[in-house]
């Protein structure tokens, strides 16, 4: 197994958020700013690679029938511990995360690579897949955060501009509406970028 | 003799029969027809009107160049439409509006409201709409104040042309850059004649939207509210909101232009009469009938019903624009007659509920989006009965049945 390529799937050919679709809740609720988009990757990609090990690991005592709970069990499991590390730690960024640190337990992407990927690899090539997955998945969010954020609050990383371009901020990017529509056209973009790829 | 035989039976694919119009044709007349409605904005808001207008204009025209050459389709610039799509956002702005904002405006009604979906046909929602909703969205402050007409302040449009004219190049630099003086218009009847630039204040429309009510202490010091008096609007009024001497959006404030632009489309055959008719009247209806909120002190109170201001709602804020010119948009309309009344009468609707009981003053722009948006329902629920069909249905099942 080429694992050089299990790693970089995730990033670009099979990025979760612009290729997968997957994890669209936190991707337009938490990208109203980088810190806040950051923090959402990191924690989600520690999850994302702790769940796919576990489940790889126990494969093959997990029964078919309820592997969808178990697997459940082990990423709540992981989310549980990163909520009281970012308590300790981040206080600030757990409250502005709010209640989707704790929806990462029912993100399509952790349980779509534990379903898809884990549970039919080995540990190695598991962890990989989630680090380049998680990796993909945090690119993708600090990518919509930056620019919602520049246009929506005139700030980067919670820095403003200031007075200057401050004036030409646009409310709508940081609203839900800028969110689907930064999403839509960054989306089509990287469907073009990988039109032209292949038509070359 | 057979020579002859083939010129007469010259076979040919269809289209065999052809409309005389063209979209462009189409397009120049609705610029027409908003023409007395833009001038008599310059004439009351000042060259700097002009501003949005041309920004707006412009900003669609190239982003529509742009995009069809990236797209690798024939520029279609000269059907038109972007022009109009330009002059009924500019339409649809305050005229104090900076030109960078109308810009703006443009290149996202054009780029995202129609090439993103496919260009001229293929749009949605009426581009300009979703183009005023993004600034309305994006800088609510910005599009919320208008400029009072000048004609309110000195009733005197000559005076105040050359007023714009003569004025300082520094004063014209500050009004491009929407940063002139701005006074309460109870100000500027104080400094009527004292050179005031720019005034600003509430529309009827804002002033309507659940105002405050005055407080009436009686001998016993009981402590009443009567009726604001923005909810019973006196003639004069009444009569300023249909001519066009209120504050709003540039090509919104007179009533009658545009009425008289309207019915040039409808006698032109552009605009069908249903979609206006049934949307004002729906308005007119609701407006009076329904009770209208307003504060007495920190509770909500509501006036009688069948006692609203409907004279107002129908001449104010951006009815008779959204009735003749947006909701009549050919590509965003439903196809059948039906259809058609359906999406007037819901336009109608929505706007009366935004304007009594929602955040905003004004709901013509976002009635309409929304009911764009449910024409394709509408269409497959009015779809008419195919001649014959039902029958040759209902005689096959039979056969079949028979046939068991």
């Amino acid at each position: 197994m080429n694992l050089s390529k299990e790693f970089f799937k995730g990033i670009f050919k099979e990025n979760p958020v612009f290729v997968l679709v997957l994890g669209l809740c936190p991707t337009l609720a938490v990208t109203t700013s980088v810190e806040k988009a950051i923090g959402m990757g990191l924690a989600s990609t520690f999850v994302l690679v702790c769940s796919n090990v576990i489940i790889s690991l126990i494969k093959k005592v997990v029964p078919d029938e309820v592997r969808i709970p178990i697997f459940i069990v082990v990423i709540a499991t992981f989310v549980t511990l990163v909520r009281m590390i970012m308590s300790a730690y981040f206080p600030a960024l757990k409250a502005s995360l709010g209640i989707f640190l704790p929806l990462i337990v029912v993100n399509c992407i952790i349980l779509g690579r534990a379903e898809a990927f884990a549970s039919k690899s080995n540990p190695f090539a598991s962890l990989i897949d989630g680090l380049g997955m998680g990796i993909g998945f945090t690119l993708a969010l600090t990518l919509l955060g930056a620019i919602r954020e520049i246009l929506g609050s005139g700030a980067l990383m919670g820095i403003p501009f200031g007075e200057g371009l401050g004036s030409y901020t646009q409310t709508l990017f940081i609203l839900a509406p800028g969110g689907f529509l930064t999403l839509g056209l960054l989306m089509g973009f990287f469907n073009y970028l990988a039109i032209r790829k292949k038509n070359r | 003799m057979a020579e002859e035989a083939t010129i007469l039976f010259n076979v040919n694919n269809s289209p065999h029969v052809r409309h005389k119009d063209t979209t462009s044709g189409i397009m120049f007349r609705v610029c027409l027809a908003l023409a007395p409605a833009l001038i008599w904005a310059i004439l009351v808001f000042g060259w700097r009107a002009l501003v949005p207008m041309v920004a707006s204009v412009a900003a669609c025209v190239i982003t529509e160049s742009i995009l069809m050459w990236w797209r690798g389709k024939p520029n279609s610039i000269s059907d038109g439409s972007a022009i109009v799509t330009g002059l009924l956002l500019a339409a649809v702005s305050p005229s104090n509006l900076p030109w960078w904002a109308a810009a703006l405006g443009g290149v996202f009604a054009i780029a995202i409201a129609k090439q993103a979906f496919g260009g001229l046909g293929h749009n949605i929602w009426n581009p300009a709409l979703l183009g005023r909703a993004f600034l309305q969205v994006s800088m609510p402050d910005r599009m919320m104040s208008g400029d009072w007409p000048h004609l309110g302040v000195a009733g005197n449009w000559a005076r105040n042309l050359s007023y714009d004219l003569s004025g300082t190049f520094a004063g014209i630099a500050d009004r491009i850059r929407g940063s002139a003086d701005v006074v309460t218009r109870a100000t500027a009847a104080m400094v009527n004649d004292g050179g005031v630039e720019v005034v600003t204040g509430a529309t009827v429309m804002a002033r309507m939207h659940t105002p405050d009510a005055a407080q009436i202490v009686d001998a016993a010091g009981n402590i009443s509210y009567g009726v604001p008096a923005a909810l019973t609007p006196s003639w004069s009024v009444i009569f300023n909101t249909w001519f066009g001497n209120e504050g709003g959006s540039l090509g919104e404030v007179s009533a009658i232009l545009l009425i008289a632009g309207g019915l040039y489309l409808i006698a032109k055959n552009i605009v069908k009469w249903d979609i206006p008719v049934f949307f004002i009247a729906t308005v007119a209806i609701l407006g009076f009938v329904l009770p209208h909120p307003y504060k007495a002190g920190d509770v909500t109170a509501y006036t009688a019903w069948f006692n609203g201001p409907w004279l107002v709602h129908v001449g104010g804020g951006g009815l008779m624009l959204g009735a003749f010119f947006m909701a009549t948009d050919m590509v965003t309309k439903p196809l059948t007659t039906k259809g058609r009344r359906i999406f007037a009468i819901g336009c109608g609707c929505i706007t009366i509920m935004i304007r009594l009981f929602a955040g905003y003053p004004e709901g013509v722009c976002y009635a309409i989006l929304f009911m764009n948006t449910c024409v394709p329902f509408i269409d497959s629920m009015t779809t008419p009965k195919v001649f014959g069909r039902a029958e040759a249905v209902a005689a096959a099942a039979a056969k079949a049945k028979a046939g068991k």
